[in-house]
């Protein structure tokens, strides 16, 4: 009984899973016109981010984009996507990375930078803010959904 | 067959190829104190020093990482890691932590050839990266016997997703070699496993991961011969010998370490809720000789998640099987009449204990993440040692005893993680 009561106070503590703490948020995942995918799933999406499967649904290889200098955008989109902090991201990257696992995603300077990347490299996927996005590039999520 | 496919397609795209290298790495700076006169903390087995009462201590925990990413292609890429953490013997070889060339034509299969991070339980992978972990240091009860890190081979991993869960399974093939020391010793030798089969089977999800290890090698050790072939020589040569030492060439076989097979397995799982996350993880060595007995040992870890700053605590266990000379029925007094006959018998008891280890751990710690790339660790440990297993713990200089010992030590931790 002692041990039930635990539990129940552990799973007070942690409250529901990350999931559904997930902020919202005005960020799109943007491809290039050509790329066949219309959508993409949270899961998708964690799944390219955090280099478990870099890949669209067709199976072709993807190249995730992160911002490189707007850490504000950044840390949205990562706290809107898996519920965590920039460092606790840069940890897992760290475990991900340095054990030789996965690459983590590319960077470019800013929104303008990254529009122009995937307008050139159909494999790209990249997040920017819903008033960026322009008729050259395809919207695939919405991290507020 | 395949090698020489894999080798070829390698060369044809290098040469069409312009890389691009990225550099990067990560490092830690770590103070180490306790409170025990007589147990000495160490990082792992492959550490000669100890860390005793008054001592402040910044090798057990203090390392250096640089790795460059060279991107060949979109198929292939390069990865070479050198780690400084205060080895023995620091060469080219001991710092090279990886050095591999991947192959990955599709997002489902990558094959790798040359070192890689050894995949042999839950962190075994990422266990010098501290930034990568809440914890000030990886659970000894588990991570402390086996101070390996790389792999000298091939494996080739295949990845799929199944509705949410994302499923992967490695399958590696290869060799190691890792310095291992005990009772104080200034040297710390290499032991080599060769023959070493793999299987890592992983399963993620959004909210939590299972991860089963299975790893089976031989043991390409030669060093306990020349005590075999003195137990032998003395079954040959000193009359009675039987009567003295009953069983001694039997016992002397059964614990000779060379060509006997080994295996490795561990389950782990965690569990992330929105401000906690719990982890555990549960491991079992077994082997066919006497030298390495079976090991069975475990954590239970939660986390909770305040922002910048995390809050963890676990208990962490391990035990060995364990086997004394005492209890064989051993005439000390008349072996003690053999020229070399007590030397043997210590070395023997040595032998039996070296990978002796019975103990529990209560860790309490806080990370603050104080910029997104360095993070401050403090974490206390208290550990109980039980009957017949502290050869993780280094003895005192005074004592430099090889008696395995019971008591308690208590761990302060203090490190600053970062990234570059």
């Amino acid at each position: 009984m002692q041990q039930l009561s635990s539990l129940k106070v552990l799973l007070l503590i942690g409250g529901l899973t990350f999931a559904s703490f997930a902020m919202s948020s005005d960020l799109v995942l943007v491809v290039h016109l050509n790329n066949p995918t219309s959508t993409l799933s949270r899961s998708q999406v964690i799944d390219l981010y955090m280099g478990k499967f870099v890949a669209f649904p067709d199976g072709s290889k993807a190249t995730p984009v992160d911002i490189e200098n707007d850490l504000e955008t950044r840390a949205e989109f990562y706290e809107s996507l898996v519920g965590m902090p920039l460092a606790r991201v840069n940890a897992y990257w760290s475990k991900v990375k340095f054990s030789g696992r996965a690459r983590p995603p590319i960077q470019k300077k800013n929104e303008q930078a990254i529009l122009d990347f995937i307008m050139e490299t159909e494999n790209a996927i990249a997040y920017i803010h819903k008033d960026k996005v322009t008729s050259d590039v395809k919207v695939v999520y919405r991290l507020n959904e | 067959m395949t090698k020489c496919v894999f080798l070829l397609l390698l060369v044809s795209n290098l040469a069409l190829a312009s890389p691009e290298v990225r550099v990067s790495g990560f490092g830690t700076i770590g103070l180490v104190m306790t409170d025990s006169e007589n147990f000495g903390y160490r990082a792992d087995f492959s550490k000669t020093g100890g860390v005793f009462k008054n001592d402040f201590d910044i090798a057990e925990s203090t390392n250096l990482g640089i790795q460059f990413d060279v991107i060949v292609t979109d198929e292939i890429d390069i990865v070479i890691q050198a780690v400084y953490r205060d080895q023995k013997d620091l060469n080219f070889n001991t710092a090279l932590n990886l050095g591999f060339i991947r192959y990955a034509p599709s997002a489902t299969w990558s094959f790798r050839i040359g070192r890689t991070a050894n995949d042999l339980f839950l962190l075994t992978e990422y266990r010098d990266i501290g930034y990568a972990y809440a914890w000030a240091h990886v659970p000894s009860e588990i991570y402390g016997i086996i101070p390996h890190r790389y792999l000298d081979g091939i494996d080739v991993t295949y990845s799929i997703p199944l509705g949410d869960v994302m499923f992967s399974a490695k399958l590696l093939y290869g060799q190691n070699e890792f310095a291992v020391s005990a009772f104080g010793s200034p040297n710390a030798p290499s032991s080599h496993f060769d023959n070493i089969f793999g299987l890592a089977l992983d399963f993620q999800s959004i909210n939590w991961d299972i991860a089963i290890n299975r790893t089976e090698l031989k043991f390409d050790e030669k060093a306990i011969k020349p005590l075999v072939a003195a137990v032998q020589q003395f079954d040959s040569l000193v009359p009675n010998f039987s009567a003295i030492w009953p069983n001694a060439v039997a016992f002397i076989n059964a614990a000779d370490l060379d060509n006997r097979r080994g295996s490795y397995t561990s389950i782990s799982g965690q569990y992330r809720f929105a401000k906690v996350t719990l982890m555990s993880e549960l491991a079992k060595i077994t082997t066919e000789t006497l030298s390495i007995q079976g090991v069975e040992s475990g954590y239970l870890s939660g986390i909770y998640h305040a922002n910048a700053h995390n809050f963890f605590a676990s208990v962490a266990f391990t035990q060995s099987q364990a086997i004394s000379l005492e209890n064989s029925g051993i005439d000390l007094l008349a072996l003690a009449q053999v020229p070399g006959g007590l030397e043997v018998y210590t070395q023997s008891k040595i032998l039996l204990d070296y990978y002796q280890n019975n103990q529990k751990t209560v860790s309490i710690g806080w990370r603050w993440d104080f910029a997104e790339n360095m993070s401050f660790k403090l974490q206390v440990d208290h550990t109980r040692i039980g009957k017949g297993g502290s050869t993780f713990w280094q003895p005192n200089e005074q004592t430099n005893t090889v008696e395995n010992r019971t008591g308690h030590v208590n761990a302060l931790f203090a490190n600053l993680s970062f990234l570059y």
